[in-house]
């Protein structure tokens, strides 16, 4: 499948890429959330991880711009969230049409398994 | 006063004339005998001596009488029968003007005046026939011509054949005699004409008195008049009618039977003192009616005298006084209501005098500035204090405007202030600049009270003005410091926040790198992803991921401690079963027993519920459970955890046998970087944050958390959680968390 990090931390990118590649897919990455809505906006993507937390353009940001472009319930997004975000507010983000999330620092295995999960639908 | 000398001399005249008759006679018989008897010479001899003796008694006798003669008072003269003076004495010459020379050998009548010459001739005739001297007056003539009246008295002289040669006349000056008769006619005339001015007046006094008697009966007054016995002799119709009387049965009674009792007393004593003065004073007296009733009368009158000026009796007016005495009543009765109104003002008049003195003084020497003005704000008075503290003396002070002694910037303010006050009559306080009269101002609060007249109108309001200097200064000072304390606590807070954003961003930069570590970490270990490591390189791995791991918890903690600082940790709230949470607990955490071979049970009892933040309430067991792990000694060791319902509360218990925890050092656990000791630190680790940050979890849920241990003996951990949500959810408040990073 074809998955979209959206990330400022580039070593973050490259581990998830290095994971997700040696499971067999195919990953692209950026460190800007406006580049990710381009990618986005040009080729939809099997799953987008989504960091929350960036400079300048943030996650909520992204969000935001995905949900005036109606795109938010096309693409299947996994948010990538720090331990400050509650339950109550990553609930709140999961009724505008986020499909998931993980907390950092993430566990790979966790990781991969709910990349699976949210590809698949369920 | 001249009858006896006149008699005297007389006598003696008459004791002259026997003596020298009898001289004569011895005189004759010695002639005779000395004739017839010559023959005896002693006989003659005898004769001669013894008329030797007898002239010289003669001798003796003659000067004696001659002595008389001229040294008597009374006018001797002695003449011949041809009426010519053959002697006369000294009184005689004198009284006439003459020396006795001249006198001697004239005629009588060249003494004799005019008017009594033939008197004289007739009894100086009569005398030579009848030899008998007629007394009678004669005029005399004195030398210078003026005459005097005498009575001529006197005795004959005979020689010794008893011829008559002459007589001797004693003349008495009847000039003073003269006078007295003159006076006791003119005395007698006078009488005369007094007694008819008597009848004169008796014939008015008889008119008079007829008047009098007319008046008397007539007289609205009471008239009386008493015996000096008191007996009533007269009184007229008046009295008797004001008595209930006839004039006759008034009349012949005591005037006591007219005198009220209480009035016997001073009539009496009226009465004696009337006899000793005869003057009948005033008095007031209460009269008896014949039917026994009084009444009051003044009583004055004048006393009656006989013809020979004795006390006979007296008349009185008496003046009906009812009337008067009503009246007097009255008066008296007003007057004494007068006299205690005026004593009553009196008194209040002092009293208010001592209040006014009082509060003159209060007001002169209160410490506070005080004025009275009017309502149109003229200040009438002032106290000493005002005055000096404006730099007026005190008559400068009064009669101006109060806005002359008020600053520029509190002139519409005072407007406002008298204006309301004319309106509501009530003082409001205000704040007001004040002027000095060097111009010089300064602040002052305005507080006081109306003045109202007897009517209730206002008429004007005394104030205080506290000198505001000191506190304004003060106030100054004040907002200064407060502006000061204010700047510093914005300073303050903006470091807090600095320091919190610092925190936060400190924290996540922190957290941020630990993502690829651990993520790597796991990623070499997994042979499918980065092929297979050897066991060496697998041990170093994972040094580095439990090292990652334990900054991992390190940065939590330091993170969680801020939030509860801040107040900013949020709390999930929701139903928590107890009883399953500390079975997860026992099963989680039995790894964490197996290196010191602990013995570690639950003994929680069952359906435990309460409503709260489940994953911090397991951070807090955690924290506990992990500490008490670090303490207890490896092999025999034993925790204990359970949760029992305490009232509205669930009760938690973390009980260990380890160490203990020194009761001095027990208040000190939940602070913050407090560890037991430093070696400790290093023998078990931790950032020092834990306890703090189960205390702050449990303070904010509503929760209490403790100790009880002693050294040695182990240590109990006690924690209670209310079982319904008490406290607020704290909300998160950094937007900016996110886009410092």
């Amino acid at each position: 499948m074809k998955v979209l990090g959206i990330d400022d931390n580039s070593d973050i990118n490259m581990l998830l890429g290095t994971v997700l590649t040696a499971s067999g897919h195919d990953f692209t990455s950026v460190t800007d959330g406006r580049e990710g809505i381009k990618l986005i906006k040009q080729h939809p993507y099997d799953v987008v991880l989504l960091d929350l937390a960036m400079p300048e353009f943030s996650g909520f940001d992204v969000l935001d711009s995905l949900k005036k472009e109606g795109l938010i319930e096309k693409q299947k997004i996994i948010l990538l969230t720090a331990s400050s975000i509650t339950d109550d507010e990553i609930s709140e983000l999961l009724k505008t049409g986020v499909r998931s999330y993980v907390r950092k620092p993430l566990d790979i295995d966790v990781f991969v398994e709910k990349i699976q999960q949210v590809h698949s639908g369920q | 006063m001249n009858g006896k000398p006149r008699s005297k001399s007389n006598k003696n005249l008459d004791d002259l004339q026997i003596s020298s008759k009898s001289t004569g006679k011895n005189i004759a018989h010695i002639i005779e005998s000395s004739g017839k008897a010559k023959e005896s010479e002693m006989y003659l001899q005898r004769q001669l001596s013894q008329l030797q003796k007898s002239n010289d008694l003669l001798a003796i006798a003659e000067k004696k009488y001659r002595s008389m003669y001229d040294n008597t008072p009374v006018l001797l003269r002695t003449v011949t029968i041809d009426g010519i003076i053959s002697d006369c004495n000294e009184a005689y010459a004198k009284a006439l003007g003459y020396s006795k020379n001249e006198i001697v050998g004239k005629s009588i009548y060249e003494h004799t005046a005019e008017k009594s010459m033939d008197a004289m001739k007739n009894n100086f005739k009569n005398w030579a026939n009848e030899k008998e001297i007629t007394q009678c007056e004669i005029w005399l003539k004195r030398k210078d011509g003026t005459v005097f009246l005498a009575l001529l008295k006197g005795a004959s002289l005979f020689d010794e054949q008893g011829n008559l040669i002459g007589r001797t006349v004693a003349l008495t000056d009847l000039t003073e005699m003269q006078i007295v008769r003159k006076r006791h006619e003119e005395n007698q005339k006078e009488l005369h004409a007094q007694v008819k001015q008597l009848v004169k007046s008796n014939t008015r006094l008889s008119v008079a008195e007829q008047k009098y008697r007319t008046l008397y009966e007539k007289s609205p007054g009471l008239l009386r008049t008493i015996s000096l016995e008191g007996i009533l002799l007269d009184c007229n119709e008046a009295y008797a009618k004001a008595l209930g009387y006839t004039k006759q049965e008034a009349v012949g009674v005591s005037f006591y039977e007219h005198t009220a009792q209480i009035s016997h007393k001073a009539m009496h004593d009226n009465v004696e003192e009337w006899k000793k003065t005869r003057e009948v004073s005033h008095l007031e007296i209460w009269m008896k009616r014949k039917d026994g009733s009084i009444f009051p009368v003044l009583m004055s009158g004048g006393s009656l005298y006989d013809e020979e000026g004795n006390l006979e009796g007296r008349t009185v007016v008496l003046t009906d006084l009812t009337e008067i005495y009503e009246v007097r009543k009255k008066l008296e009765h007003d007057e004494a209501r007068i006299r205690s109104q005026f004593e009553e003002l009196e008194k209040s008049h002092s009293l208010l005098k001592q209040m006014e003195q009082r509060y003159r003084n209060l007001y002169e020497k209160a410490p506070g500035l005080l004025r009275s003005i009017t309502t149109e704000g003229i200040l009438i008075d002032c106290n000493e204090t005002y005055a000096k503290a404006l730099g007026y003396t005190k008559q400068e002070a009064v009669g101006v405007s109060f806005y002359e002694h008020t600053a520029e910037r509190s002139i519409a303010d005072l407007r406002e202030n008298l204006e309301a006050w004319q309106k509501s009559q009530e003082v409001g306080r205000k704040d007001i600049w004040m002027k000095r009269k060097d111009g010089s101002i300064f602040p002052s609060l305005l507080t006081g009270a109306s003045l109202y007249d007897d009517q209730g109108k206002l008429i004007g309001r005394t104030v205080v003005l506290t000198d505001l200097t000191e506190i304004y200064e003060t106030r100054n000072k004040l907002v200064e410091k407060e502006n000061m304390i204010k700047e510093q606590y914005d300073e303050l807070k903006k470091l807090d926040i600095a320091k919190e954003e610092f925190t936060s961003m400190i924290s996540h930069e922190l957290k941020t790198p630990l993502t690829p570590i651990m993520g790597w970490c796991q990623a070499l270990k997994n042979p499918k992803i980065m092929g297979q490591i050897n066991q060496a390189q697998s041990t170093a791995i994972d040094a580095i991921q439990s090292n990652a791991i334990k900054l991992k918890d390190l940065v939590s903690d330091m993170l969680d401690a801020q939030k509860l600082d801040m107040k900013k940790m949020k709390f999930d709230y929701k139903d928590v079963d107890v009883t399953e949470m500390m079975d997860f607990m026992l099963k989680n955490l039995h790894v964490a027993m197996e290196p010191k071979h602990i013995e570690f049970v639950n003994t929680t009892t069952k359906n435990l519920m309460l409503k709260g933040d489940k994953s911090r309430l397991e951070q807090v067991l955690n924290n506990i459970i992990l500490n008490a792990v670090d303490f207890v000694r490896s092999d025999g060791g034993r925790i204990e955890i359970r949760a029992e319902s305490n009232g509205d509360k669930i009760l938690f218990m973390i009980k260990d046998n380890g160490m203990g925890i020194p009761k001095e050092k027990q208040h000190h656990l939940f602070t913050q970087f407090y560890q037991l000791d430093t070696s400790a630190t290093r023998k078990h680790g931790g950032s020092g944050l834990g306890l703090s940050i189960c205390k702050g979890i449990v303070d904010a849920l509503g929760g209490k958390i403790w100790v009880e241990s002693d050294a040695g003996k182990g240590a109990t951990f006690y924690f209670t959680i209310p079982i319904e949500k008490k406290t607020e959810i704290l909300r998160i408040e950094a937007p900016n968390q996110f886009s410092t990073v």
